[in-house]
C-alpha cells in the first residue's frame, strides 16, 4: 500500500526504433479520473502497456500500488485495449464466466444486466457481433470489475457520438470510486468534462500534469484549447 | 488459476475435436462393416462384381475406406493446426491482450497450453487406435482379435519384462509428443522476437532447432559409444531387455532435457521480450 | 432544463450556478430530495468529484441540506430561496443593463423600452 496508485520514476522505453518514453516521472493518486492526453505516437499506449505488464520497462521503474507490474498488479488493474481481445470460439456467456473465474472483483450480475439492457443475448458468438457491440461488451467486462486502476486505451476513438455518450456514461456510473480511471485519448473535447486531472504527453515526455480546474482557472481555456495551443503543428505553407 | 487455464484451453479445443473423433470412429465403423460380405448378401455364385448391389458395395467400401484414411490424416493435421494456432494466435495474437493481463505468470500460461495440447494428442492417439480396432473388427468377426489377445497374454506371461518395456514405450511416445509441442512453442516464441516477419522467423527457428538437435543427438551417440559397457548393451539389445530399458531411459531423459530447454527459452521471451502488436 | 456546460470555465462553478437556478426557479422544489451525486453527475456527463464540489457549495450556501438518513434535500426555508431569487435577478438585470449600455442606450431610454414591452404584453 502506498500513497500513489501509479508511480513512475525516470521511466524510459525504446520501442519501434524510437524513444517512446523519455524519463517519465509521474504520480497519480486514487479516486480520480485522469486523462492521458497526447497526439498519436506520443507514448500513451506504450505507457499503458508498461503499467499493465504487457511491455517491460526499458530503464527506470513503474509501480502500481507500490508493486512492479506482475501478478498482484494484474489482479487490481482492469484494462481495456483499443482492439478486440476475446477468444474467437467464445460466446458472450463464456466470456463473462471467464472474467468471473479469473477476477475476484468481477461483478457477474452487473455485467449480465448491462448486456441485457443492450439486448445482447448471452448465447451469441462474440465473432458474430457487430464491431460496436463487441466494443461495448469489452467495456462492460472491464467496468464490471471493482478494480483499483482502470486503464482505458482510446475507448472512444472511431465510435459514433451516441455510443460515445454510452461509453462515458458507463465509465462514470460503474467505476470503483476508490479507484482511479486513466483514459488515454486524443479526442480531448469529448471527455474533458469527466476528468479530474489531465496529463499532457508528447514525444514520450510528460509536458504537463494538472487538475482540470487549475487549467481552466489559470489559463481561461478549456483543456482542449490549451492542448491545441501547446501542441500546434505549423501547417506547411506551400513554399511561401 | 492453473486449473482454470487448462479448463478454458480444453474448452477451446473440445468442440472441434469431439466432432473429429466422433466422425473418425463412425467412418471407421462404416468402412469396417462395408468390407464384410454379410451386409450385402452376395452368394459365391453370384457374379458379384458385375451386379448392381455388388458395385454399390464396392463403391461404399472404397469411399468409406478413403474417407477413413482421409479423416485420420485430417485429425493429425487438425492437431498440428490447433497446437500452433492456440499458441501463436491465442497467446501472441490479439487474444494475448486478454491472456497476459490475467493475474498469472507466463510460465503458467505456457504450461497450461502444453498440458492441454498433450491431453488432446493422447486422446487423439487413443481414438485412432480404437478406430483401427473398429475398422478391423467386423471383417474378422472377432476371431483374429481373440487370437491376438491370447497370443499377447501368452507372451506377457513368458516375458514379464515386456510390460515395463511397453510402458516405457508409451511414456517415450508421450514425452516425444510433448517435446514436439514445446519445440513448436519455442520456435513461435523466437519468431515473435522479430516485429515484421514473425511467421517466417518461426519457421526458420523450427528448422534451425531441429538441425541443432539432430547434430547434438548424433554427437551424443558418438560420445556414448566410447563407453564399452554401453556399446555391449546396444549390441545385445535384442536379447537383453534390460539394455533396452536403459536405452529407453536415456532417450526419455534427452526428450525431457529438450522440453526443459524449450520451456526456458519460451518463458524468457514471453517474460522479457513480449511485444503484442 | 438541459445542462449547458462550457469547457473554458471550471465545470464545478457552472454546475453550482445551474443547480442554483434550478432551485430558484422551482425545477427542484422546496424540500425535494435530490438525486445522488453519481446520478446527477451521470445526468450532466461530468466527473462525480466535480458534481460533489458543486453540491458542497450549495450546502455551504444553505440552499441544500445533507442529512445522513434522508440524503440531500433542497432547503424548505422560504427566506433563503427568496434571497437567492433576488440575487439571481440582480445578476441578470446587471448583465442586461451592461449589454444595453454597450449598445449606447441611456437608462431613461431603457426604461421607456421596458414600459413599451410591458404594454405590448397586456
Amino acid at each position: 500500500m502506498s500513497d500513489n496508485l501509479i508511480e513512475c520514476r525516470g521511466l524510459s522505453k525504446f520501442y519501434g526504433g524510437v524513444k517512446a518514453l523519455d524519463e517519465v516521472d509521474l504520480k497519480v493518486g486514487s479516486g480520480k479520473i485522469v486523462g492521458l492526453l497526447g497526439p498519436n505516437a506520443a507514448g500513451k499506449t506504450t505507457l499503458i502497456k508498461i503499467l499493465n505488464g504487457l511491455l517491460s520497462p526499458g530503464s527506470g521503474e513503474a509501480l502500481i500500488d507500490g508493486a512492479k507490474p506482475g501478478v498482484y498488479t494484474k489482479s487490481i488493474v482492469s484494462y481495456l485495449p483499443d482492439k478486440m481481445y476475446f477468444a474467437d470460439w467464445m460466446c458472450v456467456k463464456d466470456l463473462l464466466e471467464f472474467f468471473g473465474d479469473f477476477y475476484g472483483d468481477f461483478d457477474m450480475k452487473k455485467a449480465e444486466e448491462m448486456c441485457k439492457s443492450l439486448n445482447i443475448s448471452p448465447k451469441q458468438k462474440m465473432k458474430a457481433l457487430s464491431k460496436g457491440t463487441k466494443e461495448k461488451v469489452q467495456l462492460i467486462l472491464v467496468m464490471s470489475r471493482a478494480a483499483k486502476l482502470y486503464l482505458l486505451d482510446e475507448p472512444i476513438a472511431g465510435v459514433d457520438p451516441a455510443a460515445r455518450d454510452y461509453i462515458l456514461d458507463t465509465i462514470l456510473t460503474n467505476y470503483n470510486e476508490d479507484g482511479t480511471v486513466l483514459i488515454s485519448t486524443h479526442l480531448i473535447s469529448d471527455i474533458e468534462k469527466v476528468l479530474d486531472e489531465a496529463i499532457f504527453i508528447c514525444n514520450g515526455k510528460i509536458m504537463r500534469h494538472d487538475t482540470v480546474d487549475d487549467i481552466r482557472e489559470t489559463t481561461g481555456m478549456s483543456v482542449d484549447e490549451l492542448f491545441r495551443a501547446e501542441f500546434r503543428a505549423v501547417p506547411y505553407q506551400g513554399g511561401r | 488459476m492453473f486449473g482454470k487455464l487448462i479448463k478454458y484451453e480444453m474448452k477451446s479445443m473440445l468442440k472441434v475435436f469431439s466432432i473429429a473423433w466422433g466422425a473418425i470412429l463412425v467412418v471407421a465403423l462404416i468402412s469396417g462393416l462395408s468390407m464384410t460380405n454379410d451386409i450385402f448378401v452376395i452368394s459365391a455364385n453370384d457374379t458379384a462384381v458385375n451386379s448392381m448391389s455388388g458395385q454399390i458395395a464396392g463403391m461404399v467400401e472404397m469411399i468409406s475406406t478413403m474417407l477413413y484414411i482421409g479423416l485420420a490424416v485430417a485429425l493429425v493435421a487438425l492437431t498440428m493446426v490447433f497446437v500452433i494456432s492456440r499458441f501463436g494466435k491465442g497467446l501472441l495474437g490479439d487474444e494475448g491482450y486478454l491472456m497476459f493481463t490475467l493475474p498469472t505468470t507466463p510460465r503458467k500460461l505456457i504450461t497450461a497450453k502444453g498440458v492441454s495440447a498433450t491431453i488432446i494428442m493422447i486422446i487423439s492417439a487413443v481414438v485412432g487406435a480404437l478406430s483401427m480396432v473398429v475398422f478391423i473388427l467386423p471383417s474378422t468377426e472377432g476371431v483374429e482379435l481373440k487370437a491376438m489377445f491370447s497370443f499377447i497374454s501368452e507372451a506377457v506371461s513368458r516375458y514379464p519384462q515386456a510390460i515395463p518395456m511397453v510402458i516405457e514405450g508409451i511414456v517415450l511416445a508421450i514425452l516425444a509428443a510433448v517435446n514436439f509441442i514445446y519445440h513448436i512453442y519455442a520456435s513461435i516464441a523466437i519468431g515473435h522476437l522479430s516485429s515484421k516477419h514473425r511467421v517466417l522467423f518461426s519457421v526458420i527457428a523450427f528448422i534451425g532447432i531441429s538441425v541443432v538437435f539432430e547434430i547434438l543427438a548424433g554427437l551424443a551417440v558418438t560420445v556414448l559409444r566410447e563407453f564399452e559397457w554401453l556399446e555391449n548393451i546396444l549390441n545385445n539389445t535384442v536379447n537383453d531387455l534390460q539394455g533396452v530399458t536403459i536405452v529407453f531411459g536415456m532417450v526419455c531423459l534427452a526428450e525431457i532435457a529438450g522440453i526443459v530447454i524449450f520451456h526456458i527459452i519460451t518463458e524468457y521471451i514471453l517474460n522479457k521480450k513480449l511485444n503484442l502488436l | 432544463m438541459e445542462w449547458r456546460l462550457n469547457d473554458s470555465r471550471p465545470i464545478w462553478v457552472q454546475l453550482t450556478e445551474q443547480l442554483t437556478e434550478r432551485i430558484a426557479s422551482g425545477v427542484y422544489p422546496m424540500g425535494q430530495k435530490l438525486l445522488s451525486v453519481r446520478e446527477l453527475a451521470s445526468e450532466a456527463g461530468v466527473n462525480p468529484n466535480t458534481m460533489q464540489r458543486a453540491l458542497s457549495q450549495l450546502d455551504s450556501q444553505g440552499l441544500t441540506e445533507t442529512n445522513r438518513t434522508s440524503g440531500r434535500t433542497v432547503t424548505d426555508n422560504a427566506e433563503v430561496l427568496e434571497q437567492v431569487r433576488k440575487k439571481l435577478a440582480k445578476d441578470k438585470i446587471e448583465a442586461f443593463l451592461e449589454g444595453m449600455e454597450k449598445l449606447g442606450f441611456t437608462r431613461g431610454e431603457i426604461i421607456e423600452l421596458l414600459k413599451g414591452e410591458n404594454n405590448q404584453d397586456e
